[in-house]
């Protein structure tokens, strides 16, 4: 037996079960079929065909099949179906809905930027903006200080002229009278404003 | 025993249909089944093959009518045992019945290579069952599905393309000369027509000889142990191998219940698709 065992374990099993079904079969049929034959009846299945069994199965098969059709296997198949397309189109929407996001989120990301430069410009436009509002308030500033300066220096000139002529005259008048007190009396108060004058136009040729 | 190994009368009512049930005695020993008077003459006498083949589609309606109020809503069915029943049905049709027909012919078929296949698998199984037996290993049995089968083959082609060009597509096209035409197209037309109905009857006897046999041998096996009783040295021996021996061919015959169910909706389905197609 166990000499069997190893040598069956050495082939395919499948092929090993084949072979012992084989032969048994052979064995066992030609044993019924030699026993039929002595009793009249027939074990042989191709020879033992049953009409009512025949006509059983095709009223209950048929009768299955309808029942089976009607009330479970056409509703599965048509559920199966309409699930496949709900997982479909669910599988399509999500897939649209993620390609959306993504176009959104792009959308988005320009925007961001977009608005980050604006702002840049925005900044830079106002920085300059200032500079040159500054610089104008300097340059005004220094353009009415020069102006309030050349104004000053204006002013100091003319009172500076002013000065020198009544100092001139003054000084005319003084020397004037201090000659015609040296010269007592000598010249008159006409021949005197004449001299001034002269003095005075000498003077302002200077 | 009268000298004889095997009591072949035995191992045949083991495999074979009967009018009776044989049970042991605490459920109820032997059972004769009825015989009803249909009309007239006519009785019907119940078999045990009948009463299995009635109880598989019974059990049938039971599993799947509620899968299908299950599966309705068309969302995922919930629990185990439901979505086993789905992944027999989805296999089928996805990588047996779809890629035979094609998709787009194949949907009218489904529920009937579905119900061909269960129905079979479960006349099979019976088999397995202590006191029942495989309808499936009778021909009666296998010849009505072989030819349910033939009617829905020629039945879908002469849908699909036609009544008169099914026929005419049963010859191929080819370039004969006018006389010798029609002397040949008719041989043709014969042998192809005679071919399409050997390979349903095929399909019957293939069904019929992997139950039958399997059964034979599971019988003979056990059969073995009676018969070596008288035989006391012997007997022990005989007993463990033929145990061991059935139990391994139970197995095979478990698995072999599965293929020919299998085999039988895959070479329907083929055909099916064949006859949806010219030649």
């Amino acid at each position: 037996m166990r000499n069997i065992l190893r040598l069956t374990a050495s082939f395919p099993k499948r092929l090993t079960v084949a072979a012992f079904s084989l032969v048994a079969l052979l064995s066992s049929t030609a044993v019924l079929m030699a026993e039929e034959e002595a009793e009249g009846g027939s074990l042989n299945p191709l020879q033992s065909w049953r009409t009512d069994l025949a006509l059983w199965t095709l009223v209950v098969f048929l009768l299955l099949l309808a029942v089976l059709w009607k009330f479970a296997f056409g509703p599965i198949a048509k559920a199966l179906d309409s699930r496949e397309q709900a997982m479909l189109d669910k599988i399509n929407n999500a897939e649209r809905a993620n390609a959306d996001a993504k176009e959104l989120l792009n959308q988005y990301q320009q925007k961001l930027t977009d608005s980050e430069q604006e702002v840049r410009q925005i900044l830079a436009d106002a920085k300059e903006q200032a500079n040159r509002i500054s610089e104008g308030i300097v340059a005004s500033a220094k353009a009415a200080a020069e102006e309030e300066h050349q104004k000053a220096l204006k002013e100091i000139a003319a009172a500076s002229d002013n000065a020198q002529a009544e100092l001139a005259a003054k000084s005319a008048e003084l020397a004037t009278s201090l000659a015609g007190k040296i010269l007592k009396q000598r010249i008159k108060p006409e021949d005197h404003a004449g001299l001034i004058q002269g003095a005075l136009n000498e003077f302002s040729k200077d | 025993m009268d000298g004889k190994l095997i009591d072949p009368a035995e191992v045949g009512a083991h495999v074979s249909d009967s009018n009776s049930f044989h049970l042991p005695e605490f459920l109820g020993g032997h059972i004769e089944l009825p015989s009803i008077h249909i009309c007239g003459d006519f009785y019907l006498q119940i078999t045990k093959f009948m009463v299995i083949e009635l109880a598989a589609a019974l059990i049938l309606i039971a599993l799947f009518v509620p899968l299908a109020y299950k599966i309705k809503s068309g969302k995922p069915v919930r629990g185990r045992f439901w979505n086993l029943l789905e992944v027999f049905l989805l296999y089928l049709r996805d990588s047996v019945i779809y890629p035979s027909i094609g998709k787009k012919n194949a949907k009218p078929y489904v529920p009937f290579l579905w119900t061909i296949f269960f129905f079979i698998l479960l006349c099979n199984l019976g088999g397995m069952l202590p006191w029942c037996g495989s309808p499936t290993g009778s021909l009666a049995v296998t010849a009505v599905l072989a030819g349910v089968t033939y009617c829905v083959v020629i039945g879908g082609g002469m849908v699909k393309q036609g009544v008169f060009k099914y026929w005419a597509h049963q010859v191929p096209k080819m370039d004969l000369p006018g006389p010798l035409a029609i002397f040949l197209k008719p041989m043709i037309f014969a042998i192809e027509v005679i071919g399409n109905l050997i390979k349903h009857l095929v399909l019957a006897i293939r069904l019929l000889a992997n139950m039958f046999a399997g059964h034979v041998v599971l019988a003979v096996f056990l059969a073995f142990i009676s018969g070596t009783a008288s035989v006391l040295w012997l007997w022990p021996f005989v007993t463990a191998g033929s145990l061991g021996m059935s139990l391994a061919l139970s197995c095979l015959e478990l698995f072999v219940a599965f293929l020919q169910a299998y085999i039988f909706t895959f070479l329907a389905a083929l055909f099916i698709g064949m006859a949806q197609h010219q030649h």
